[in-house]
């Protein structure tokens, strides 16, 4: 039974997916985790809505819709919370509802329904195209060469942005590249796990790995696991139950965090002293 | 000091955030092995005046030249204060300390082997290469101090800034701290700001006073009516017999 779906296309496709996204937000979890910006990513994804909804008015796909919106936003707030004396709480907050609010009003402009928007808003890994792949495949490799060139300076601004400033690194510009990473891997993943879910995708591996590790390469790797552990397991839930794979993957990756969880409060009660 | 040559000079600074001034009329000289304490009120200046000699702000008016054999970026070494950084962040010691060795132009390379000797010897120094591999969420105040020393000495600068290093640190980091910047005084410049001035009187050899305008004393002695003159209202910290004395020189050697 379990050989018979590896005979499915869409199932292959989903595998190869799953794979990819896992990598991409293995990575960039990693980044938005340690630093911290859970919560701008929060306010791009919510923005990239915007996007959708004027994709589907345009009757253009919305991914590229959401593409546009997401890195503008995620620009947006940078931009805002630097340059000028928004705070950055409430720059995130206006990006959020403000692309919300855009994609809700472009969608109702639309005539006709929008069909898949609940794929967008909730996820459904089984029906991602040949083109989401390739442009994840994409961004995949394209994360993967930049942290490894670039792996230094990134942990080095991302702990201590203002001592990196007196070494003259050049912070604004990779913290550019870097949200605008964060944004793609946002829009990418949304397919898997819908607009609602997808943070999870960015830090419940992460949360999960961190109990155990505090090596920013080791939290990478694990979560890359960890994600991909929980990818899986929840498409095949959702196959064997019938219910939606984004909510199965992020019920699956709770599920992974909570035994951890257990886990290292077990280890930890066995060794007092040890810490 | 007069003997010695000119690290910086700091050319009638005018700066602040966001169009306001902060601190006006900063003018003086750092030399080569000078030991310089920064002190005035809370909200004086005191960081805005180091932030600006750093780099990291852009003064209204007046500039800032900077002369050491070292190039600009590798001339000052920055200790800030300990207690912004998240020490949850997933770096090790080890990581931190050769941080202090990024520079503009080294964005890619990886780290020599003779960069990585100088990383253990400085740890080594510091009394800290048994935790090198440690995550910084696992150390107290005082190795943490130590790690961003570490840090800030890796680069070998000609000055040392110190932004309140006593602060959130146990009484044998701060007392070793002491230590270590004496010996590191031989060499080097260093800059600090500092609180508890007091205790530290005996190393300075000038005081910058900051409050709002900025005050050039040339002397490890300062008084009442000399800081009232400097509109600096700091705590006075009278110890040793003379009670007008907030800094007294201990001609003694140790």
């Amino acid at each position: 039974m379990l050989i018979e779906l590896f005979s499915y296309k869409f199932f292959i496709n989903a595998i190869i997916a799953s794979l990819l996204t896992s990598i991409s937000c293995g990575i960039i979890g990693t980044y938005i985790v340690s630093k911290r910006i859970v919560f701008i990513s929060g306010g791009i994804t919510h923005a990239s809505f915007g996007g959708i909804g004027l994709g589907y008015f345009l009757g253009i796909n919305p991914i590229i819709g959401a593409i546009t919106f997401s890195i503008m936003s995620a620009l947006g707030i940078e931009f805002m919370s630097k340059k000028t004396d928004i705070r950055e709480d409430s720059a995130i907050a206006i990006m959020w509802s403000f692309g919300m609010a855009l994609g809700i009003i472009f969608i109702f402009l639309t005539p006709g329904y929008a069909p898949n928007l609940m794929n967008y808003l909730f996820g459904n890994i089984l029906t991602v195209s040949r083109l989401d792949i390739y442009l994840s495949l994409c961004l995949a490799l394209g994360i993967s060469i930049f942290f490894i060139l670039f792996y230094k300076p990134i942990i080095y601004i991302s702990f201590d942005e203002e001592f990196s400033r007196t070494r003259k690194i050049r912070v604004n510009i990779l913290n550019y590249i870097l949200i605008s990473f964060v944004a793609l891997t946002i829009v990418l993943s949304i397919k898997v796990a819908g607009i609602i879910l997808v943070i999870s995708l960015l830090t419940i591996p992460q949360a999960s790995v961190n109990l155990f590790f505090k090596d920013f390469k080791k939290i990478i790797w694990y979560s890359i696991l960890v994600g991909f552990s929980g990818s899986m397991g929840g498409l095949l839930v959702s196959y064997y139950l019938d219910i939606p794979s984004g909510a199965a993957i992020i019920f699956m990756l709770v599920i992974i965090f909570i035994l951890f969880k257990i886990y290292s409060q077990f280890k930890k009660s066995l060794s007092p002293s040890g810490g | 000091m007069s003997d010695n040559s000119i690290l910086l000079e700091i050319d009638n600074i005018t700066a602040g955030y966001n169009g306001e001034v902060i601190i006006k009329n900063a003018r003086f000289n750092v030399f080569e092995k000078d030991f310089i304490g920064v002190i005035g009120p809370n909200g004086g200046g005191k960081t805005t005046l180091i932030k600006t000699i750093l780099g990291l702000i852009k003064p209204f008016s007046g500039q800032i030249k900077y002369y050491g054999e070292n190039s600009n970026d590798q001339l000052i070494g920055y200790l800030p204060q300990v207690h912004y950084v998240d020490k949850k962040f997933p770096i090790s010691v080890r990581d931190v300390v050769l941080s202090g060795l990024m520079s503009k132009n080294r964005m890619i390379k990886r780290f020599t082997k003779k960069e990585k000797l100088k990383a253990d010897e400085e740890m080594e120094k510091m009394g800290i290469s048994g935790i090198r591999k440690k995550p910084i969420g696992e150390l107290s105040g005082g190795q943490l101090q130590r790690t961003f020393l570490c840090r800030s000495l890796i680069s070998s600068p000609q000055l040392l800034i110190l932004d309140e290093p006593n602060n959130n640190v146990d009484n044998k980091f701060e007392s070793d701290l002491y230590k270590i910047l004496r010996e590191l005084n031989k060499t080097i410049a260093i800059m600090m700001v500092s609180h508890d001035i007091g205790i530290i009187s005996t190393y300075i050899k000038t005081i910058v006073c900051v409050n709002r305008d900025v005050h050039y004393h040339q002397s490890n002695i300062i008084n009442e009516e000399q800081l009232r003159a400097y509109n600096c209202p700091i705590q006075l910290i009278t110890h040793g017999e003379i009670p007008h004395t907030v800094l007294k020189t201990h001609v003694h050697d140790h």
